[in-house]
């Protein structure tokens, strides 16, 4: 794949270039499809709504200012289109938190992690991860997987950048519950 | 995150970068194409058909009545064939016409050499003013 910066193309395609699109499809899929297939938590559902944002994007391009990256807008169209499909089929499923002021120490799950081998490492993440909303597993998934910052997921999920701090600290501790919870199962099974 | 414990961030981070993204459909990227193919191209107005096959439809004749006036031997047809519109019916005309350009194409250079013009002239309309248009706008 090309490596020019996102701007390269999106300029290309505005000057009438079309083909051009296919080199931020090719870039961008598989993290637009993540975010869609753990909110809706279907494949096929998933694939549907990542081409109608991709053709979303493509239409509102001219539109599209760059004071963001293109990544941002295209995950907030993502999202958004991914909440209209959930709200379809469970409504009133997204509730803002109120904020709450507690500290979390290491937890005894990151020290039994450490002890496991890559591979199990993984199993027991997917499986963690699993157990999370789809609003939870979003936030986590842009914040450590794509590194965006607070601001920018806060963007993407239509919510306040301190809501989007404490949901954060709040996902990555039910997190670690389940983790805890999953380890503590399996020592069990292997006694 | 400033609230919590920064090891906490780091093995967090570690932990889910190891867990892999989720990949669509091999065809994922050729459907989204077809159904942007479909949409408007943006830069350049797309011309409508229509317009081009009209164009082309008055080209064509222009052409031959050009080459047929520059042979000269072309001049006596072409008076023949307006006392001919004058006497005959439109009908007749159009297959004197046909016959003619049919007779003609077989054997002059000249048809073949506008045929060459036309052509360079759609490659010209169709990739060099885009060309030129993508150039403008980089400068």
């Amino acid at each position: 794949m090309s490596s020019h910066p996102d701007e390269h193309y999106i300029e290309r395609v505005l000057n009438g270039d079309q083909s051009s699109f296919a080199f931020l499809v090719e870039r961008h899929k598989n993290m637009a499809f993540t975010i869609a297939n753990r909110m809706l938590r279907n494949r096929e559902e998933a694939e549907e709504i990542t081409q109608d944002a991709f053709l979303k994007a493509y239409r509102s391009l001219k539109n599209f200012k760059q004071k963001s990256k293109f990544s941002t807008w295209l995950y907030k169209i993502v999202y958004n289109l991914s909440v209209s499909q959930l709200r379809k089929k469970k409504p009133n499923v997204y509730s803002i938190d109120e904020d709450e002021n507690q500290r979390f120490e290491l937890p005894e799950a990151t020290y039994k992690m450490d002890e496991l081998e890559h591979k199990d490492q993984k199993k027991y993440l997917e499986k963690a991860i699993e157990q999370l909303s789809e609003e939870e597993q979003t936030i986590i998934l842009l914040f450590y997987h794509e590194e965006l910052s607070s601001e920018e997921i806060a963007k993407i999920v239509n919510l306040s950048v301190s809501n989007v701090k404490v949901k954060l600290f709040r996902v990555r501790k039910k997190l670690y519950e389940h983790l805890n919870l999953l380890l503590k199962s399996e020592t069990k099974n292997m006694l | 995150m400033n609230r919590d414990n920064p090891e906490i961030d780091k093995k967090t981070k570690k932990f889910i970068q190891q867990t892999s993204l989720d990949s669509p459909g091999e065809d994922f990227t050729s459907n989204v194409m077809k159904r942007v193919e479909k949409e408007k191209v943006y830069g350049i107005n797309k011309r409508d058909s229509n317009v081009w096959q009209i164009i082309m439809a008055i080209a064509l004749p222009i052409t031959y009545f050009v080459f047929q006036y520059l042979t000269n031997k072309g001049e006596a047809t072409i008076t023949q064939m307006i006392k001919d519109l004058e006497t005959t019916t439109y009908f007749s005309f159009i297959e004197t016409f046909s016959e003619t350009l049919i007779n003609d194409i077989s054997f002059s250079p000249f048809i073949y050499m506008s045929i060459l013009a036309i052509a360079t002239l759609v490659i010209f309309d169709r990739f060099v003013v885009k060309l030129l248009h993508n150039y403008s706008h980089k400068g």
